[in-house]
C-alpha cells in the first residue's frame, strides 16, 4: 500500500515537471522568427500565402491562446504536422516506424556494453595497480576525454577502409551493423567499467567486508557474495536512464551511418528547420528522461532494503 | 572468583618480540616495537592504550589483517604449535580467521552488509565453520540470535541490519563471531560507539557468552572502566609496546609504570572537586620518529637520565605482574606513587566535597522555560526537546547528562540559536533571546555566549590558519580592531590555554586532538564571554588528554567567573565538574539536583540506570555491580499525568502522583538507614 | 647508537638514575611540518613526472596557439592560396614545406587554420566553462546553504534536468543565430546546472560540520562563512569539474557543427575543421585533413581530462603525507 502511494506521488511529480518542460519548450520554439515556419520556399511566397500558412498553423494568435490550443491538441494525442521534412505528414507517423530501428541497435549495443563494461570493471578491481588496470584506466580516460564525434569518425574510417564494410547502413546487410554498434558501445563500456570499479573499490574498503574477511571468507567468496551486489546497488539508479537513452538511438551515430532511427531524425529535422518535428522530438526525449529517472528511483528501491517509502522505517 | 575459567598453565597464544611496520608515502613507521605477551586459555585479557598505541594493530596481526601497507618485520606469534607470524598468503590465514580467532569491530553501524538479512550473514559463518546447511543452519542462527539476547529471534532473523538499533547490531556482529565457533574472540573497542546503558548490557552479554562457549577474550579498549569490569588481566600499551601487564587487581591497585599511574590518576573519578586533576602533559609520540630510551620519558615527571638513553627491560613485580620502567631497577630512587585507588579517592572526595562546594550566586544568568525544539516539516515533525525548563545561575557549572538522541546537544544549540526554538522561551540576563530579536542584542549575546564543540577534528576549519580561527569572532564583534591588537589578543589567548603563541601561523592539521580542543577553547575565550556551552568537550579525546582540558576549563572558570553549561553522557565526569546536574531522557528532563544530592539520592529509575551502567575504574566494585535497566514502560502516564515536582530542597523530578509517593517512601527509607 | 653506549658507559649509576627536570615544552612539541593544504596539494600534484609532462605540454600548446599568428612566416587562415603558375587554387595539397599541414579543399593553409581554430574553440570553451562555473558556484552555494530555497531550486533543477543536455544545446543553438556568442551561451546555459548540483551536494555535506556551526556561534556573516569555510573545501571539486567540462564543451562544438548548428564556415574552429575533414576523409589522399585537427582535439581534451583527475587525487588530503 505504501509502495503504491509512493509510486503515485512520484508519478505525479514527474507529470508536473514534464508539463513544465512542455510549456518551456513550446515557449522557446515561439522565439524563432516566423520565417522559419514557411518551409523551403520562403522567397517565392506572397504575403497572402504567408499569412495563410501562419493562420493554418495558428501562429497568428496571441501566445497564450497558441499554448492553450497546443495543450488541447496534446490531450488528444495530436502532435502536429511536419512542415518541411515530410510536409503535411503527422509527426507521430513519421516517427513511429523509426523507433524499431533505434530499438534494435540500442539493444545490441546495450547488451555488449553491459557485459564488457562490468567485466572490465571487475577485471580492473582484481588487478588493481597492475597492467590490466592501468590499460583499463587509459581506455576510460581516452573515451571520456576525446569527443565521441571525433573517434566515431575514425571507427567509420578504419572499418570502411580496413575491413571493407559498407560505410552506410544497409537494410539486410548484417555487416553494416558492426561499426555503429561498436561506436555506440564504447562510451557505455567506459562508463560502466568506471562506475563498477569505483563502487567496488568503495565496498572493498568498507567495514563489513573486513568483517567478512575476519570471518574466514576467501577474497573470491567476498567478491561474489558481498562486493558485487553491493556495488551494483548504487548503479541501479542510473541504469534505466542509460538503457532508455541507448535504445532511443544515438543522435550522431544514426545520422553518421544513415540509420533510419529516431536519433537521426532530430538531426534531420533541425537541418530541415522543421519546427513542429523538432518540438515533438525534444518532448519525446524529455518524456524518456522523466520515465528513466522514475524507473531509476524504483530500481534503487528494489535493490536496497534501506530505502523505504515512509519516514518510520527502522525499528528499534 | 574472577579466575574461574582460567587455566594458569595452558597458553593458547604467545607472541614474542613482534615488530610491525607500516609504510606511508615512502616513510616507514614502526607500529609495534617488539611486543611479547602470553594469552591463557579461558581468560579475559584487556589491552588498554590510547589512539596510536598500536593496540588494534597488535590484535589484527593475529589474524593476518594488517592494512595492505603494513607487515610483520620480525617476531613470532605461536598458536597451536605453529608460528602464524610466518603466514604470508590468505590461504594460510583462512585456517585461522573465524575458525580459531574471531573479531568484533568497533562500529556496529558499518560492520554488517546492509543488503543481506542478518540471518544470511550468520548462516554464512555457520556454513563456513560448522558445516551447517539449510534448515539446520537457520535453526542454529535463530538459536545464536537468542543467545545474544535478541528478542523474537525467529522473526528478527529475516530482518536487515538497518532495522536494528546500534546496540542490537553489535549483538548481531557478536552472533556472527560466535557462529564461527572460535577459540579466541577479539573485541576491538566493542562498546565505544554505544551509549553507556547499552555498553553495560553488551559487556554483560560477552561475559555470559565467554562462559557458555568457553571463549578466550581479548578486549581492546581505551576505557579503564570497561577494563575493570571485564578483565582478568590487563596489558597497558604505550607507543607500540606493552609497558605493564598484570592481573586486573595488580594493575589497578599497585601499578608500577609511571604511564599507568598517570592514566589512572588523571581519571575524573579520582579528582577532587575544585582542585586540578592530575594530568599528563603533552601528546603521545609520533611513530615516524625513532624512539630512543623509554618512549614515555618526555611526558614522564619521574623521568631519569637513563630513560632518555636506554629502553628499560621488563622488571618482574610478581609472577603475574611485570612492567617496563627503570623505576623498578634496584638502583633507582624510591618514588611514592600517586593515589590511583578509587576507594581512597572517594573517601577524600567526601571529606572535601562539603568544604569545596562553591558558593553560587542566586542571580539567574540563563532561564529556559518550556523549551520545545523540533526538526523536519511542520506536518511531520520530529520533536527532539519536549518542553524543558531550567535556570542556570551565574558562576555555576550546570551539567546536562543524557545518552545519544536525548536532546541534550539540541538544548545547547537552541540556547546559542543554532537550532530555533519551536515553543517556549530562553532568557539571558533577563532578556528574551529566543525567536526574533533586535540586532544590538544579537550582537551582544554573540559575544557573551560561546560554545565548545565535541569533535576537535571537525570543529576547526582545516583550510584556515590558527590565527584566523582564533580571531574569527573578534573580527565580527570588533571589526574596527587593528591587526596588531588582534594578533596580540590571539597570542594571549593561545598562552592562556597553554599553547605557544607561534602556533598561530600553523594549520590545525598538525596539532593533536588535545591541542586542537584547546585551540577551540581559545577561540571561545577570546570573545570574553560570560557563558560557555561545552558540548561533550572531552569525549572525543584520549584518556591522558581529557584531564588537561578539564583542568583548563576549571581554571578559566575560577579566573574569569565563567558560567558553564556542560553537556556530557558521562556522569563520572559530571561529578567532578558540575555543581548541579540535569538528567535528560528522550527530550524530557527527568531529574535535576545538586551534584552530591543526585549521587546520594538518585530517584528516577533512568538516573539510577545511568549511574549503575557507568563503568568505574575499580575492579572490586565493578565486577560485582548489579546493573539496573531502565524500562520506560513502567511509567503509566495515561491517566495520572506527570509533572515537575520539587521532592527535596532543590531536587526536582518528573513524576506523577503515584510515583511521587513511591519516591518519597524510598527517601524515607534511605533517611532511616543513613 | 654507539654514541649512546659511550655516554652510558661514561655515567655512573647514580647519574643515570637521577631525575631529570620536567620540561613541558618537550612534552608539548609537535612535529612542525609547515603544512599548508595548498602547498601540499601543489607538491603532490607536481611530484609525478607524467603529470608535469602533460601540464607543460598543455601550457605549450595553449601558448603557441596565441603566439602563432605573430610568428614570422605564418599564413592567413582564411586566405585562399592560388598557384601563380596555373592560376588555380592550391586544392587539397598534401603536407609540404610550404604548407606544413597541407591545404584544404578550397586551398586554405591547414596549419594556420588549425591554430586559428584552436583559438576560437578554446575561447568558447574557456569562456563558457568559466562563466558557467561562476554561475554554478554562486547558485550551488546559495542552494546548498540557504535551507528555505532548497525545495524550490531542486524542483527547478529537476525540470531542467529532464531535457538531455545534448538536446537542450541543440535546441538553443537552433533557436539562436549561429555565432561564437550563441555557442558560449548554449554551453554555459547547460553546463552550470550540473556544476550547481555538485556544489550543492558538497555544501550540504559540509555545512553542518562543527566548524561551520562554530562560525555561526561567533557571529560570522553568511558571506564570509561561504567564502572562508565552504569555498576552500570545494575548490578541488571545482577544478576537477572545470578540467572535465572543457573536453565536453569542445566535443559539443564538434557535434553541433556536424549537425549544422556550429559556427559559420568562414570562422575556423576545431569543429569546422573536423567537419571539413570528415567530408573528405574517405578519400585516402585527403584523410590528413581530418587527422591533423583530430590529433589536436584529442591532445587537448586528453590533457585537460588527465590533469583534472591528477589534481583531484592531489587535492585529497589523504594523499598528502
Amino acid at each position: 500500500m505504501e509502495l503504491v502511494k509512493y509510486i503515485l506521488g512520484r508519478l505525479g511529480r514527474s507529470l508536473i515537471s514534464l508539463f513544465l518542460v512542455l510549456v518551456i519548450v513550446f515557449l522557446l520554439m515561439r522565439l524563432l522568427p516566423v520565417e522559419t515556419y514557411y518551409g523551403d520556399r520562403t522567397d517565392r511566397l506572397t504575403d497572402e500565402t504567408k499569412q495563410a500558412i501562419l493562420k493554418d498553423l495558428g501562429l497568428d494568435q496571441p501566445i497564450h491562446i497558441q499554448l492553450w490550443n497546443y495543450l488541447k491538441d496534446l490531450a488528444h494525442f495530436d502532435l502536429g504536422e511536419s512542415i518541411t521534412y515530410y510536409a503535411g505528414k503527422p509527426v507521430w507517423s513519421i516517427m513511429a516506424p523509426k523507433i524499431g530501428y533505434s530499438l534494435r541497435f540500442g539493444a545490441a549495443s546495450l547488451a555488449i556494453s553491459l557485459v564488457l563494461g562490468i567485466s572490465l570493471g571487475i577485471l580492473m578491481v582484481r588487478t588493481k595497480g597492475k597492467l590490466p588496470d592501468a590499460l583499463g584506466n587509459a581506455f576510460i580516460l581516452f573515451i571520456n576525454a576525446v569527443p565521441s564525434a571525433v573517434y566515431y569518425l575514425f571507427i567509420q574510417f578504419a572499418g570502411t577502409k580496413l575491413l571493407n564494410i559498407g560505410m552506410l547502413y544497409k537494410e539486410g546487410d548484417i555487416s553494416t551493423w558492426i561499426l555503429p554498434v561498436i561506436s555506440m558501445s564504447l562510451g557505455s563500456i567506459a562508463s560502466y567499467a568506471m562506475w563498477t570499479r569505483r563502487y567496488m573499490m568503495d565496498q572493498i574498503n568498507s567495514d563489513y567486508v573486513k568483517l567478512a574477511r575476519a570471518k574466514g571468507l576467501t577474497d573470491k567468496q567476498i567478491m561474489v557474495k558481498h562486493v558485487l551486489r553491493n556495488a551494483f546497488a548504487p548503479m541501479a539508479q542510473n541504469l534505466p536512464s542509460s538503457i532508455i537513452f541507448t535504445i532511443s538511438g544515438s543522435l550522431y551515430i544514426e545520422s553518421l551511418y544513415s540509420i533510419p532511427g529516431t536519433g537521426g531524425l532530430l538531426v534531420k529535422a533541425i537541418q530541415a528547420q522543421d519546427n513542429p518535428l523538432v518540438q515533438m522530438l525534444v518532448m519525446f526525449y524529455a518524456v524518456l528522461s522523466v520515465v528513466g529517472m522514475l524507473l531509476g528511483d524504483l530500481a534503487m528501491m528494489a535493490c536496497d532494503p534501506r530505502i523505504t517509502f515512509t519516514k518510520k522505517g527502522g525499528s528499534r | 572468583m574472577e579466575q574461574k575459567n582460567r587455566n594458569e598453565n595452558e597458553v593458547i597464544l604467545s607472541v614474542k618480540d613482534l615488530v610491525v611496520k607500516f609504510s606511508l608515502r615512502g616513510q616507514e613507521l614502526t607500529a609495534l616495537r617488539g611486543v611479547s605477551m602470553e594469552l591463557y586459555k579461558g581468560e579475559s585479557l584487556a589491552i588498554v592504550g590510547e589512539s596510536g598505541s598500536g593496540k588494534s594493530v597488535f590484535c589484527k596481526s593475529f589474524i593476518g589483517m594488517l592494512d595492505k601497507n603494513g607487515w610483520v618485520e620480525s617476531g613470532e606469534i605461536w598458536y597451536n604449535g605453529t608460528d602464524i607470524a610466518k603466514y604470508k598468503k590468505d590461504e594460510d590465514w583462512i585456517k585461522i580467521r573465524g575458525k580459531e580467532i574471531a573479531i568484533v569491530f568497533q562500529d556496529p553501524m558499518t560492520s554488517l552488509n546492509p543488503l543481506q538479512t542478518v540471518g544470511t550473514q550468520i548462516r554464512e559463518a555457520l556454513e563456513l565453520h560448522q558445516g551447517l546447511k539449510g534448515v539446520a543452519a537457520q535453526e542454529k542462527a535463530i538459536e545464536i540470535l537468542s543467545d545474544v539476547g535478541i528478542l523474537e529471534p525467529e522473526k528478527r532473523v529475516k530482518d536487515y541490519p538497518h532495522q536494528f538499533s546500534g546496540g542490537m547490531r553489535q549483538r548481531v556482529v557478536i552472533a556472527i563471531a560466535i557462529a564461527c565457533n572460535p577459540k579466541i574472540l577479539i573485541c576491538d573497542e566493542p562498546t565505544t560507539a554505544l551509549d553507556v546503558t547499552i555498553q553495560a548490557q553488551i559487556l554483560e552479554l560477552l561475559k555470559q557468552l565467554q562462559h557458555k562457549y568457553n571463549l578466550t577474550i581479548i578486549y581492546i579498549t581505551h576505557d579503564l572502566g570497561v577494563v575493570a569490569n571485564v578483565a582478568d588481566r590487563v596489558a597497558v600499551m604505550y607507543a607500540g609496546d606493552i609497558v605493564e601487564i598484570g592481573t586486573c587487581e595488580e594493575v589497578f591497585e599497585t601499578p608500577k609504570h609511571p604511564y599507568t599511574w598517570a592514566l589512572l590518576s588523571s581519571l575524573p573519578q579520582l579528582g577532587i572537586k575544585g582542585e586540578p586533576l592530575y594530568s599528563i602533559e603533552g601528546t603521545p609520540p609520533n611513530l615516524f620518529t625513532e624512539i630512543r630510551g623509554d618512549a614515555f620519558a618526555p611526558r614522564n615527571r619521574y623521568a631519569m637520565q637513563i630513560d632518555l638513553l636506554e629502553r628499560p627491560p621488563y622488571f618482574e613485580v610478581s609472577p603475574t605482574h611485570k612492567a617496563r620502567t627503570w623505576l623498578l631497577d634496584p638502583r633507582a630512587p624510591k618514588v611514592e606513587p600517586p593515589n590511583t585507588s578509587i576507594a581512597k579517592a572517594m573517601e577524600s572526595h567526601q571529606k572535601h566535597a562539603a568544604a569545596n562546594t562553591k558558593k553560587i550566586s542566586d542571580e539567574k544568568l540563563v532561564e529556559v522555560k518550556d523549551l520545545v525544539v523540533q526538526f523536519g516539516s511542520n506536518r511531520n515533525p520530529f520533536v527532539a526537546v519536549k518542553g524543558v525548563s531550567f535556570d542556570i545561575y551565574k558562576g555555576e557549572t550546570f551539567g546536562l547528562v543524557g545518552e545519544s538522541g536525548s536532546g541534550k546537544t539540541t538544548i545547547g544549540r537552541a540556547i546559542i540559536r543554532i537550532n530555533p526554538a519551536a515553543r517556549g522561551e530562553i532568557r539571558f540576563k533577563g532578556e528574551r533571546i529566543s525567536g526574533k530579536i533586535q540586532k544590538e542584542l544579537d550582537h551582544k549575546i554573540t559575544q557573551q555566549i560561546q560554545m565548545i564543540f565535541q569533535d576537535p577534528m571537525a570543529s576547526l576549519n582545516e583550510r584556515a590558519k590558527v590565527d584566523y580561527i582564533v580571531s574569527e569572532g573578534l573580527m565580527n564583534i570588533h571589526p574596527e580592531m587593528s591587526k596588531e591588537e588582534r594578533d596580540k589578543r590571539v597570542a594571549q589567548a593561545l598562552r592562556d590555554v597553554g599553547l605557544l603563541p607561534e602556533f598561530a601561523s600553523r594549520f590545525p592539521h598538525e596539532f593533536s586532538g588535545g591541542q586542537r580542543q584547546r585551540i577551540g577553547v581559545a577561540r571561545s575565550l577570546i570573545m570574553e564571554p560570560e557563558f560557555i556551552i561545552a558540548d561533550e568537550p572531552i569525549s572525543a579525546l584520549d584518556v591522558s588528554i581529557r584531564a588537561q582540558v578539564l583542568n583548563l576549563l576549571s581554571a578559566m572558570q575560577q579566573q574569569r567567573g565563567l558560567t558553564y553549561l556542560f553537556i556530557s553522557h558521562d556522569l563520572s565526569v559530571m561529578r567532578f565538574i558540575a555543581d548541579r546536574i540535569a538528567v535528560i531522557h528522550k527530550g524530557v528532563i527527568v531529574e535535576l539536583a545538586d551534584t552530591e544530592e543526585l549521587f546520594a539520592y538518585p530517584l528516577h529509575p533512568y538516573t539510577r540506570a545511568l549511574l549503575s551502567a557507568i563503568p568505574q575504574p575499580d575492579p572490586k566494585s565493578e565486577k560485582h555491580k548489579v546493573l539496573e535497566v531502565y524500562d520506560p514502560s513502567i511509567h503509566n502516564y495515561t491517566v495520572d499525568k506527570p509533572s515537575w515536582v520539587e521532592i527535596r530542597p532543590k531536587h526536582y523530578i518528573t513524576c506523577n502522583k503515584h510515583e511521587l509517593e513511591q519516591y518519597q517512601e524510598t527517601l524515607a527509607r534511605a533517611g532511616k538507614e543513613g | 647508537m654507539s654514541n649512546v653506549m659511550k655516554k652510558m658507559n661514561n655515567m655512573s649509576d647514580e647519574e643515570l638514575f637521577r631525575f631529570i627536570e620536567f620540561d613541558s615544552s618537550r612534552a608539548e612539541s609537535t612535529a612542525y611540518s609547515g603544512y599548508s593544504y595548498w602547498k601540499s596539494t601543489f607538491k603532490v600534484f607536481m611530484s609525478k613526472r607524467s603529470t608535469r609532462l602533460i601540464l607543460y605540454f598543455l601550457i605549450a600548446i595553449l601558448l603557441f596557439t596565441f603566439v602563432q599568428p605573430y610568428l614570422p612566416g605564418q599564413k592567413s587562415p582564411t586566405e585562399i592560396f592560388i598557384n601563380p603558375e596555373t592560376g588555380r587554387q592550391y586544392r587539397s595539397l598534401q603536407p609540404n614545406s610550404e604548407f606544413w599541414f597541407g591545404t584544404n579543399t578550397i586551398g586554405q593553409d591547414l596549419w594556420s587554420r588549425i591554430w586559428s581554430g584552436t583559438r576560437t574553440t578554446m575561447l568558447i570553451a574557456v569562456i563558457a566553462v568559466a562563466s558557467s562555473t561562476i554561475i554554478g558556484i554562486i547558485i550551488g552555494a546559495i542552494w546548498g546553504y540557504v535551507r528555505v530555497l532548497d525545495r524550490l531550486f531542486t524542483e527547478i533543477y529537476n525540470v531542467i534536468n529532464n531535457v538531455p543536455t545534448t538536446v537542450l544545446r541543440m535546441l538553443i543553438t537552433y533557436i539562436m543565430k549561429p555565432s561564437v556568442g550563441t555557442l558560449i551561451f548554449a554551453m554555459c546555459l547547460t553546463n552550470w546546472v550540473g556544476m550547481a548540483k555538485w556544489i550543492r551536494n558538497l555544501i550540504i555535506i559540509i555545512r553542518d560540520r562543527e566548524y561551520n556551526l562554530a562560525s555561526r556561534c561567533l557571529g560570522t556573516p553568511t558571506r564570509r562563512v561561504i567564502v572562508k569555510n565552504l569555498l576552500p573545501q570545494i575548490v578541488s571539486v571545482v577544478m576537477l569539474d572545470i578540467a572535465l567540462s572543457i573536453p565536453g564543451v569542445i566535443g559539443s562544438e564538434v557535434f553541433l557543427t556536424y549537425i549544422g548548428l556550429g559556427l559559420p564556415v568562414e570562422t575556423p574552429s576545431l569543429g569546422n575543421l573536423i567537419d571539413e575533414g570528415r567530408r573528405v576523409m574517405m578519400n585516402l589522399s585527403q584523410t590528413y585533413q581530418l587527422v591533423f585537427p583530430a590529433i589536436v582535439v584529442a591532445a587537448i581534451t586528453v590533457s585537460f581530462y588527465a590533469l583534472g583527475n591528477k589534481f583531484a587525487d592531489a587535492s585529497d588530503p589523504r594523499n598528502h603525507v
